[in-house]
């Protein structure tokens, strides 16, 4: 029986399962749809290449051998997707594949009622980082002279960006770049995930991923962390049904998984720093955001695939507020997303990714969350705590605000100052 | 429960943005971005985002004679008809967002089968090429923009912020828009509708490495724009605000809309396009097509046109087929069927089969695709499966 707080090196007993690092999340994951633990199995999978990383929602457990691997190149959050088409887990078990933003995505998501975390069981991957497909390509072409599509195999170790590819000569070759080096020059790792703090998924139920696997079990067995009660007894379950077997880690590999850990949260901490002071400060910063958000083309793309974003009478849309019909939309369009959500910003970097202007979205969203959690002290996207300014009843609360026969947010929110 | 993503390209504008449409249990519920893509890498403009579902209002599902619900059969004998008229009495006009392999069938059908004098698009496409691509936009030392081209094809648009990023400048010529304000120098049009480009326009693309000049085909600015190009020999963005301009204008297709309003045929084949995507193009044409003694339309959707056709036969949606579409880069791309069709409705390339009683028949895309590459010189030496590459496959310039 394990317990919250137990540690383990995992590996599948089941033939069919090629996964990269002993095949365990595959095979819990595997274990979870054919006991019918859960319904719906929503993870990652490949498209043509290793640059196309698709959301799956799996219901068939032999359809998830070909789910294994990590796709670096995949820049996906799927906790929305849970909202948008499994109704938000209302009915349905669902079970998730999480890196660190999209954990904090589904906590973000759980506490505003969006996703009913009952109904969730979450598997957390590390992740140091991805990089956008067309960067990722970029970067191989240029900086490792390497065809992209001859490359079968990408990774991130020992502050490496690495490849495996086929050369001309049709020989396996490895090949790899400094991170550091890569990002100085704009490529690399997405600006997000250079700043990203949460590299091990604890919200998660398990934690999972390959750090800190040393000893006869290098390369054959993936590192679990059980990290709630719904965690070990997914994890039992799957060790009772056969598919899973584990044993006790190396101590040396626990020490090197937390240097690991820590050697990443200082590269993002540092990351934040530089990004951040890049920002400049106060007025001067002001006027970059509006330099750069007038370049909008009011899409909403930003709003639809934020996992903060929910509300169904969304004030962008009133046009007391926002001038409708134009484009660039008045930067009060902006200013209504930061007060909103900023406060709770996860930093998963979609609302840039998918910005079609370019706007750097996220990282003045980030940079204002930092500060808002110095003054306010919610951390977003590791406990159930709502911030000021998260209802989870929008229409009961507008309500609310309406009978008080007040305009004035801040008086009723906050309450009359006596 | 089934929820796939099926990767395809966006049905609007001429960039050709890769866009995954989200299916759940055999109908497309949403759309979503395609990180993969080249062309947008995973980014989409507002009708990107919507085009999973705007296209299924209003479909037509049955066929129809003189507004009576008929069988297929009896439409397409009803189509006979047509034979009555060639010349320029007989009119056969595509719409530049369907396959390239659709439009080559109703290109051959119309020009070999039927016979039809006027052969052509309403209004998009046109024998304008630009030689640029979208690096080419992204690499330019200096950019002259005619009209709101970065509001019309936003993800081409984009790449024009590389240019001033690097420190380069966005000149503006036409209305007031979107683009202007992108822009760090503008000129507007004068009261009488007249563009002066300024000379100071001219002097900093001369002192420009890669300089571009960027404008619509078809354009009311079209003139102009190709002026100022051949003064400072810069390289042309001639874009297409529909997915298959280009690859029309590749074909030959030109736009007839001025042709038909000044001398109405007396019968019309329209294979039409999706008034769900923008707007209804045949509106301005309703009080013409009254003219007309026999108005065949093929359509998927309900429009101002297919309200007055007097044979209606509904056809696929671009979601329901395989195919190409050629962005205005002159980039071919596949597009993949994500749903099965409503029973009984076929594909453009099958109803014209069909029209043509066979004279214009291919067992699939592949040898329809094989016959363009023989007969369009752009086409040429590409093969269908070429298409399928992740990053589409680019035709010749010629």
């Amino acid at each position: 029986m394990s317990a919250k707080g137990d540690m383990f090196y995992a590996w599948t007993k089941d033939a069919g399962i090629k996964g990269e690092c002993g095949g365990a999340v595959i095979s819990i994951l595997k274990y979870m749809l054919t006991e019918k633990v859960v319904d719906v199995v929503l993870t990652v999978r490949k498209g043509v290449d290793i640059y196309d990383a698709q959301p799956a929602f799996i219901t068939d457990p032999a359809d998830l051998d070909a789910c294994a691997g990590s796709l670096h190149c995949g820049t996906l959050l799927l906790p929305k997707l849970i909202k948008k088409y499994l109704d938000g887990a209302k009915d349905k078990k669902v079970a998730i594949t999480c890196k660190g933003c999209d954990a904090k995505a589904m906590y973000e998501l759980g506490k505003r009622n969006q996703i009913n975390m009952d109904n969730v069981v979450m598997i957390g991957v590390n992740c140091g980082g991805s990089v956008s497909p067309q960067v990722a390509r970029k970067m191989i072409r240029e900086k490792y002279e390497v065809d992209p599509d001859k490359v079968f195999k990408e990774e991130i170790d020992k502050g490496q960006f690495i490849i495996e590819y086929i050369d001309e000569n049709g020989e396996h070759k490895e090949k790899g770049i400094k991170i550091d080096n890569l990002e100085a020059e704009g490529l690399g790792r997405r600006p997000n995930c250079q700043r990203c703090e949460t590299k091990i998924p604890r919200q998660c139920d398990l934690a999972c991923g390959n750090w800190g696997v040393i000893g006869p079990k290098a390369g054959k067995a993936t590192f679990v962390e059980v990290c709630s009660d719904k965690g070990a007894s997914v994890l039992d379950g799957a060790i009772n049904s056969g598919i899973l077997e584990v044993c006790a880690p190396e101590p040396k590999g626990l020490e090197i998984r937390g240097k690991v850990e820590n050697v990443m949260i200082k590269m993002g901490k540092k990351a934040q720093a530089k990004q951040f002071a890049e920002l400049g400060e106060g007025t001067d910063r002001l006027n970059k955001l509006m330099n750069i958000t007038s370049r909008c083309i009011k899409c909403y793309g930003c709003i639809e695939n934020c996992p903060i974003c929910y509300c169904v009478e969304c004030s962008t849309k009133k046009p007391h507020l926002v001038k409708p019909g134009v484009t660039p939309p008045d930067f009060m369009f902006h200013m209504i997303r930061f007060a909103h959500i900023a406060d709770s910003c996860i930093n998963c970097g979609q609302c840039q990714e998918l910005c079609p202007m370019d706007i750097p979205n996220s990282l003045y969203m980030h940079a204002q969350q930092v500060e808002l959690e110095k003054m306010f002290g919610h951390k977003p996207g590791y406990d159930m705590e709502l911030p000021v300014l998260a209802f989870a009843e929008e229409a009961d609360e507008r309500a609310r605000l309406n009978a008080t026969g007040s305009d004035m947010i801040f008086e009723n929110v906050f309450g009359h100052e006596e | 429960m089934e929820i796939k993503y099926v990767s395809t390209i966006c049905p609007y504008c001429g960039t050709g943005c890769g866009v995954n449409l989200v299916v759940k249990d055999g109908e497309v519920v949403n759309s979503a971005a395609l990180q993969r893509s080249v062309v947008s890498r995973g980014k989409l403009c507002n009708r990107g985002l919507n085009c999973g579902v705007e296209q299924y209002k209003s479909r037509i599902i049955t066929p129809v004679i003189n507004g009576e619900a008929a069988d297929y059969d009896k439409a397409l004998k009803e189509l006979e008809g047509l034979k009555k008229y060639s010349g320029n009495d007989l009119a056969v006009i595509t719409s530049t967002r369907l396959t390239n392999e659709a439009n080559y069938c109703i290109l051959k059908l119309g020009k070999e089968v039927l016979n039809a004098g006027i052969v052509g698009t309403v209004y998009s496409g046109s024998a304008v090429k630009g030689n640029a691509k979208q690096e080419d936009i992204a690499n330019a030392g200096a950019a002259l923009i005619f009209g709101d081209c970065m509001k019309k094809l936003p993800l081409t648009g984009n790449n024009l912020f590389n240019v001033k990023d690097k420190g380069g400048k966005i000149l503006f010529a036409g209305q007031k828009c979107y683009t202007s304000v992108q822009a760090d120098e503008a000129v507007f049009e004068n009261e009488d509708g007249v563009l002066n480009i300024p000379d100071s326009f001219i002097e900093v693309l001369k002192n420009a490495e890669n300089p571009i000049v960027v404008y619509s085909a078809n354009d009311k600015y079209t003139e102009d724009a190709k002026k100022a190009a051949e003064s400072v020999n810069a390289k042309t963005a001639v874009l297409y605000e529909t997915n298959n301009g280009r690859g029309c204008a590749e074909m030959g297709f030109s736009p007839v809309f001025d042709a038909i309003k000044e001398n109405p045929p007396k019968a019309m084949l329209i294979f039409a396009e999706n008034p769900e995507l923008d707007k209804d193009i045949y509106e301005p044409l309703i009080e013409t097509f009254n003219k007309i003694e026999f108005l065949a339309v093929v359509a998927c959707n309900e429009s101002s046109l297919t309200d007055i056709a007097n044979v209606l036969i509904p056809m696929q949606l671009f979601s329901e087929y395989e195919g190409t579409f050629t962005n205005w880069e002159g980039r071919v791309q596949k597009v993949y069927a994500a749903i099965a069709a409503h029973e009984g409705i076929k594909t453009p390339s099958e109803i014209v089969a069909d029209i043509s009683a066979g004279a214009v028949k291919y067992d699939d895309n592949s040898a329809i695709f094989a016959d363009i590459a023989k007969n369009v010189p752009a086409f040429s030496e590409l093969k269908y499966e070429d298409a399928s590459y992740a990053e589409g496959v680019f035709i010749k310039e010629v």
